[in-house]
């Protein structure tokens, strides 16, 4: 026979062998009700039943996790058959014996069906960072991208801000549901020639329909020479977005930091001279 | 809740646990005899009735016993069956007596509410070595049940814990 325990907000993939705490408590604790769900109460204050820190109980609670054996496998299932026990998951699973333990010994028992498909919180944190859609960079300049930007002429440069927003997914499974949460930091310029911008922010949109004068952008580069000399007579440049990803979890203890994801757009860059004649 | 006297405290079976468990006592709770209202005297009936079916079924600890839907019913038998079976599952057994304390709070059609403030000297065996696995609290604990009227017979459908260290009435 084994014994499991998961101290703070494991679940089942992410058990480690110990031994049983000695309980310091009576034997009427089992009358109450306790979570029942894999990690959802370890590591917190155990109030279920209706308010146990009002005497002084409560605390974090370390759990115990052992899966039963056949006899008890076919009890809990005729239990939850009838409806006088704790319901049986749908997916393929076992039954197994949860005893937690609070601060101040109080323990209580109960079983739960534990899925076999069971996750770490930052694996589900890896799910939810996938499924977020982190949009491509929506380039934009000025003069327009369609045409040519101009040697000496400042070249503005930003992305959609509709684009430049926070993103979210969540995954769930066994009861805990994540989220991954990505934030814009900044775009990379690459502009083709060797010469790189980094903005913070999107950059200021152009508008065309105001005077130059009235305008101001905080993202810019200007040009010293024309394009004509490179392949195919233009300038490859990309626009590199950073955002920054983290994740916090619901039924688990857990949250951090995913580090940044990159998403890049290349774009063609025509740069032409325009020369001045003094007569 | 209608307290007319207070009379003697009857223990129903007065012996306590040797320490090793092997005479612990089962299924037993102090009984203090008080004069009320007929409904509220259902309802404690049915709730000391519980705390005697919860202690018969504890040892041999035995889950799916019938005696454990006499007198509970929902979530709280589900509760003490699954509890049951957690223990069963591990050897362990409950033995011990209870000295309870409730008083009714309200009766209100086929629902009820009782306060009670027991002293547990229940603690959880080793069912074959009869060695104790917890050490006793040696605390009162405040408690409210919720029962039902199920078929014209009351039971308890949640308990609540409301605190330690309580003082009976």
């Amino acid at each position: 026979m084994y014994r499991r325990v998961i101290a703070g907000a494991l679940v089942a993939g992410l058990i480690m062998a110990t031994a049983p705490a000695v309980a310091r408590a009576d034997g009427t604790g089992d009358a109450f009700s306790d979570g029942t769900q894999v990690g959802a109460d370890a590591g917190k204050n155990d109030n279920s039943g209706g308010g146990a820190s009002k005497g002084g109980s409560g605390g974090h609670s370390t759990c115990t996790y052992e899966k039963l054996d056949a006899d008890s496998q076919a009890i809990a299932d005729t239990i939850a058959s009838n409806g006088s026990g704790p319901p049986r998951g749908k997916e393929p699973g076992a039954w197994y014996r949860k005893v937690c333990t609070d601060a101040n010994g109080q323990s209580s028992a109960t079983i739960l069906w534990v899925t076999d498909r069971t996750v770490s919180p930052a694996q589900l944190a890896e799910q939810a960072s996938d499924r977020a859609h982190i949009p491509l960079p929506d380039v934009h300049l000025n003069p327009p991208e369609s045409g040519e930007q101009v040697v000496n002429l400042e070249t503005w440069m930003w992305i959609d801000p509709s684009a430049w927003q926070p993103v979210a997914a969540t995954a769930s499974a066994g009861g805990i549901t994540v989220t991954a949460s990505a934030a814009p930091q900044s775009v990379r310029w690459a502009m083709g020639n060797g010469d790189v911008v980094t903005c913070v922010g999107p950059g200021t949109p152009y508008d065309s329909s105001r005077p130059s004068s009235e305008q101001h952008t905080d993202c810019s580069y200007t040009y010293r020479r024309s394009s004509a000399s490179a392949p195919n007579g233009a300038f490859t440049a990309t626009a590199t977005a950073t955002w920054h990803v983290t994740w916090t979890a619901a039924g688990a203890a857990g949250g951090g930091d995913l580090g940044n994801v990159s998403r890049t757009t290349t774009f063609i860059v025509r740069v032409s001279e325009i020369e001045a004649v003094n007569r | 809740m209608k307290l007319v006297t207070f009379a003697a405290v009857v223990a129903m079976l007065a012996s306590c646990s040797n320490g090793d468990g092997k005479n612990a006592d089962k299924s037993r709770t102090t009984r203090r005899t008080t004069t009320t209202a007929p409904a509220d005297h259902e309802v404690l009936v049915a709730y000391r009735a519980f705390w005697d079916d919860y202690l018969a079924a504890a040892d041999p600890m035995d889950p799916q016993s019938a005696r454990l839907g006499a007198h509970a019913t929902g979530s709280e038998l589900q509760t003490v069956r699954a509890a049951f079976l957690a223990r069963k599952s591990d050897g362990e057994v409950i033995r011990g007596d209870l000295d309870l304390a409730p008083r009714v709070l309200s009766v209100l059609g086929e629902s009820a509410s009782v306060k009670d403030c027991y002293l547990d000297n229940t603690g959880i065996y080793d069912a074959v070595k009869g060695t104790r696995k917890d050490t006793s609290t040696g605390m009162r604990h405040l408690i409210t049940a919720s029962l039902v009227r199920e078929a014209g017979a009351w039971k308890v459908s949640d308990l609540k814990r409301e605190g330690d260290g309580c003082t009976a009435a």
